[in-house]
């Protein structure tokens, strides 16, 4: 950690030393005017010239220099009404600006910064979204999940239907960096995945980004989800919430010191089987129950005009419980995340921002039970400490300068599996890894020219493991903190923008990137039981090169926007179950995997349509995902289970009037692959099977269609409470797609015989559901 | 050994498939798979089995086996029994060769004693089943020994290779009330063991009144958890083939004269086992398929080698 510091301290040293100081530097926060929350991503541009301009940072922070002169400064953000400010601008100036939301209507779910990204920035296969548009799309149950909406977008997709797991451009589910203000979260879904963790009514904006990462994010090889929380309202207690099918949820913010010192506290339970439990109670299951819930807390202090203070959390669980009291069997199955960050921002000068955080996340999963005198406990999780610091520079109109160090503690504890019968005690003897994950990144958006832009970024990262550790391969011991291996890799990035005029740009980009923890899954799909592990001896580092290509232009008469983006990926070490493994909980799963290579490569199109009356956008992927194990079937290339070589969806929002917006989305992919059956054998009067090559078939294809309505009585008179309705229908037409295949042996005693059955289960059948929401700013 | 000691019994999928059965509804379609259009595969199952109390000849059933839309029944069965392969045991410098044996060969009392102890009666077997053994009892299955098992069935060998592991008894039987509520007729059944401190796996079995022998649902287990101890676990009554699944599941009736086939097996034949019985478990909504790891190279099945003894007792509190 010591070198990596030193390294960034010089980094930062070299790059102001050869700042200029001809222009005149505008900077400051923009916020919104009624909550005081930061606004990200805001445009800021001068006017009489275009090329100038900047966009305020995760902090809604934003440092402007140019010429000094008389000037029409504009603020613009997609929702909100722009700001424009005429001056003379003689001076370095600190401009703090609120801008108002814009009148309802004519938004959408995709943000405009997109509109300008696309053709001015450097970044590639990025998306933002906010959840105030998000929350008016159909969605499952009628609960707003922030990960199914990123499914509906093209390079996106889910293993199985209804799951909150992500693949991205055919990348494993680990290889998604999910943020929480910072805190990595490990296990995104509630009930199997059904649900993310994320309470829509917390959170403010999330980015996606497919690929071509920037430099200030690592750590995994195939996307970045950063989830930003609300930091709560600063003018005005407000108390908000829903009641829907599977869960309620309320929030309560407010300033404790007006545009000084906020609180926002956010929580959502279901309740299902809480309904359930007094009929439950009267059988011989009393004691059965599943419930999860998500707790968001976020408290932020303004120091002064330079400093500001945030402290964030959030307490998430699922907690399944089982008894059969005839039996006097009961398991207990509670599992979910704790993430806790500390920020600091401050602002050196009106060039320069500083961010410096502290941050620790525990994930956690546990089976309990037990029977008469024996009793089990299987328990898994992550704990992370965190500890990083990121300035990010701007030394005129044509540099954005970020350099920044990020420390990790890792500690992953695998299936340890404790148990006592009577008097005898058992244990599976498997000990937690530890690791120490450092970081260090410099990079610079350079606008070149007016036709040329380049982001050029370089990541290093290095991982530690440290013991306690011993060598399955070569029997070696090594003790506390003694180093077992350590790795180093370099993380190149670059993106070049060629605008062809002004409403097009081809855009091209490669990326290297290196991720040491690892979820290796046994399923279809993630599950909260899947462990992760760290590299180690045995297990190296997954490696991937991204090479991407893109086109992205403005039809500004009809207000759509176009892009159409190749990727190709090259992935090194990805890691799998050998072939016919059983998960026992004995054996140390580090010697289970083997490790293999993968390709994924596709074309992706995107129609938006942001603006007006009618808005949504259409999205289709034409892709491949493959992997290559020598240990299974001989080497032979496979698809993986999240291959869809078709991906479309339409998304369609119509606002009929102030009251009534109506939405559909439709949905279709190839059918997911499986791997079919070969033969059936007899073993012990038994039938068997013999399964074919792996993924070598595919189910049927997959669409559907969901509607939604929302009502809503909000209005410029009803700022103090409004409510709304939301009815939605899930997989309107009923389309029985596939969940999953299983094979059914029946006997036919008179006949003597037996007949293998393949059946396809559906589960998402058409689902109405209704949601009631409400606001109310108390004072 | 369910549910116990076992917890490689513990298989997250049941778990699941309850949530689902809560949770959901769900619609089920009958769908034609593909049909691979392959030629069908050699099945070996064969065992050698030793033990103090007098073994189990050496034999081996060889089949061949069905593509998914065969039907599995009196008409197809028979017709599946490879006949004619020559079959042989090798062990340090001797080879015995297993003769094949068909149903039809056997005078009917001999018929009728061989079906019996299978735990059929001659009139619900119309099938001519065939084996290969070893009629005269020329192997003396020895612990710690190595036997080389080979097939040649027309242009196709099937060979394995075991060693029957060493035998760890179990120390002692008994019978207490079970847990919860289940009738008063039902008991619980325990037992001692003293595992040595080194790998082990075992297989069990269970005998109900002179039935046949029956595996459990999970009926292996390695030592990983318990390697070198001594401990009391429970053992379950194995589920029959016809048995549905009640509130006396696993327990033992009063009264009843019961055994246990108490056996230790290797690693390869634990692979197996485990990975056929998992195999059936894991059809779930969230489970990937698992490829039944057999130890036999050119076909599909089992070479087992055994060390087993069988404890007969009668059920009392």
């Amino acid at each position: 950690m010591k070198v990596a510091l030193a390294l960034w301290l010089g980094c930062m040293c070299f790059v102001t030393a050869f700042s200029q100081k001809k222009n005149i530097t505008v900077s400051g926060y923009i916020k919104e005017k009624s909550t005081h929350e930061t606004l990200i991503g805001v445009n800021i541009y001068i006017k009489e010239n275009p090329s100038l301009g900047t966009v305020s940072n995760p902090y809604g922070f934003y440092s402007l220099s140019f010429p000094p002169g008389s000037y029409t400064l504009v603020y613009s953000y997609i929702g909100y009404e722009s700001f424009e400010l005429k001056q003379d601008f003689l001076v370095d100036q600190e401009l703090p600006v609120t801008l108002s939301p814009g009148i309802l209507m004519e938004e959408i779910v995709i943000s405009d910064e997109e509109k300008k990204k696309d053709i001015e920035s450097t970044q590639m296969g990025t998306i933002e979204l906010k959840m105030d548009k998000v929350k008016k799309l159909p969605t499952l149950m009628g609960e707003v999940d922030m990960l199914k909406i990123l499914q509906l977008l093209p390079g996106v997709s889910s293993a199985t239907e209804g799951s909150s797991a992500l693949y991205v451009r055919g990348g494993g589910p680990d290889q998604n960096l999910v943020l929480l203000d910072e805190a990595v979260v490990y296990n995104t879904g509630h009930l199997l995945g059904f649900f993310s963790v994320f309470n829509s009514d917390a959170i403010k904006n999330t980015t996606l980004i497919k690929g071509n990462m920037p430099a200030e994010y690592g750590s995994r090889i195939s996307s970045v989800i950063d989830v930003q929380m609300k930091d709560g309202n600063m003018n005005h207690w407000t108390v908000e919430g829903g009641i829907g099918l599977i869960a309620s949820r309320l929030t309560v913010q407010g300033p404790i010191l007006k545009n000084k010192c906020s609180v926002i506290f956010s929580g959502r339970r279901t309740y299902a089987l809480d309904l359930a439990q007094p009929f439950i109670n009267k059988t011989k299951f009393k004691g059965t129950n599943y419930f999860f819930h998500d707790f968001n807390a976020k408290a932020n202090y303004i120091l002064g005009k330079k400093d500001r203070v945030f402290f964030s959390g959030y307490f998430g669980r699922d907690v399944f419980s089982f008894a059969d009291n005839d039996r006097d069997f009961d398991i207990r199955l509670p599992y979910g995340n704790t993430t806790l960050t500390l920020r600091w921002n401050h602002i050196v000068s009106d060039k320069l921002f500083f961010n410096t955080s502290l941050i620790s996340n525990n994930y956690s999963f546990k089976i309990a039970g037990g029977q008469d005198d024996f009793k089990f406990a299987v328990n898994s999780g992550v704990i992370d400490y965190v500890a990083k610091a990121q300035a990010e520079y701007y030394p005129n109109s044509k540099h954005t300068v970020r350099s920044g160090f990020r420390y990790t503690w890792h500690k992953l504890s695998p299936n340890v599996v404790t148990g006592t019968n009577g008097e005898t005690d058992f244990n599976s003897g498997f000990d937690p890894k530890y690791g120490h994950e450092n970081e260090i990144f410099l990079s610079d958006d350079w606008h070149v020219s007016s036709w040329w832009r380049v982001n050029l970024g370089m990541r290093l990262s290095n991982f530690i493991q440290v013991g306690p550790y011993t060598s399955q391969e070569s029997g070696e011991v090594f003790g506390r903190n003694e180093i077992a291996k350590m790795y180093f890799e370099p993380e190149p990035r670059l993106i070049v923008n060629r605008k062809i005029n002004s409403n097009s740009a081809l855009k091209a980009g490669v990326s290297r990137a290196a991720q040491y923890v690892h979820l290796v899954s046994s399923s279809n799909s993630t599950l909260p039981n899947d462990v992760w592990v760290p590299s180690s001896a045995v297990v190296k580092p997954q490696i991937a090169w991204q090479y991407t290509l893109g086109y992205y232009t403005r039809f500004n008469a009809w207000d759509l926007d176009f892009s159409v983006e190749t990727y190709f990926k090259d992935l090194a070490n990805q890691l799998d179950y050998r072939d016919s493994y059983v998960d026992n909980f004995s054996d140390e799963l580090e010697n289970e995997f083997v490790a293999g290579k993968g390709k994924a490569y596709g074309i992706e199109f995107l129609l938006q349509k942001n603006v007006g009356n009618i808005s949504g956008w259409i999205g289709y992927t034409l892709s491949r995902s493959e992997r290559k194990f020598d240990e299974i079937e001989n080497g032979r290339i496979f698809r993986t289970s999240y291959d869809r070589p078709h991906d479309l969806v339409v998304v369609g929002q119509y606002q009929l009037n102030k009251k009534w917006q109506l939405s559909a989305n439709f949905v279709y992919a190839t059918g997911r692959a499986y791997t079919p059956i070969r033969s059936v054998f007899i073993i012990q009067n038994e039938p068997q099977i013999e399964y074919g090559l792996r993924n070598s078939e595919r189910l049927k294809s997959y669409h559907r269609l969901d509607f939604s309505a929302v009502y809503s009585n909000e209005s410029k008179n009803s700022e103090k409470y409004y409510s709304t309705w939301a009815f939605s229908v899930y997989n309107v037409y009923n389309r029985k797609n596939p969940f999953f295949s299983y094979t059914d042996f029946e006997s036919d005693y008179l006949k003597g015989q037996i007949v293998a059955k393949s059946v396809n289960v559906s589960i998402f059948t058409i689902i109405p559901a209704v949601t009631w929401n409400f606001y109310w700013r108390i004072k | 050994m369910e549910n116990k000691i076992n917890f490689g019994g513990l298989k997250t999928s049941w778990i699941y498939s309850i949530l689902f059965i809560i949770g959901l509804a769900s619609c089920e379609e009958v769908v034609t798979p593909p049909d691979l259009n392959h030629p069908p595969s050699l099945v070996v199952e064969a065992y050698i089995e030793s033990s103090a109390s007098g073994s189990t000849p050496v034999y081996a059933i060889l089949t061949e086996s069905y593509s998914f839309s065969d039907t599995i029944g009196l008409n197809t069965i028979e017709s599946k029994f490879v006949k004619g392969a020559t079959v042989y045991v090798a062990y340090g410098s001797d080879s015995i060769q297993l003769q094949q044996l068909c149903l039809s060969d056997l005078p009917e009392p001999v018929r009728v004693e061989v079906l019996k102890s299978l735990g059929y009666s001659i009139d619900s077997v119309t099938i001519d089943f065939c084996i290969y053994a070893d009629l005269q009892n020329l192997i003396d299955p020895e612990r710690q020994k190595e036997y080389r098992f080979h097939a040649y069935a027309g242009s196709r060998y099937a060979h394995a290779s075991v060693i029957i592991p060493d035998y760890v008894p179990l120390d002692s039987i008994w019978f207490e009330k079970a847990p919860g509520n289940p009738p008063d007729s039902f008991v619980q059944m325990f037992c001692y063991i003293k595992d040595p401190p080194i790998n082990n796996f075992y297989r069990y079995f269970t005998q109900v009144s002179n039935s046949r022998f029956v595996a459990g649902v999970s009926s292996v287990v390695d030592d990983a958890f318990f390697n070198g101890q001594e401990f009391k676990f429970t053992l379950n009554r194995a589920l029959g083939a016809n048995e549905e699944f009640d509130e006396t599941t696993g327990l033992w009736k009063l009264g009843d004269t019961v055994a246990v086939k108490w056996c230790l097996i290797d690693q390869s034949q634990y692979d197996f086992w485990n990975t056929l019985e998992v195999s059936k478990q894991r059809q779930g909504p969230f489970s990937s398929y698992i490829r039944i790891n057999g130890n036999v190279d050119g076909a599909l099945g089992v070479w087992a080698g055994s060390s087993c003894e069988i404890y007969k007792v009668i059920v009392k509190k």
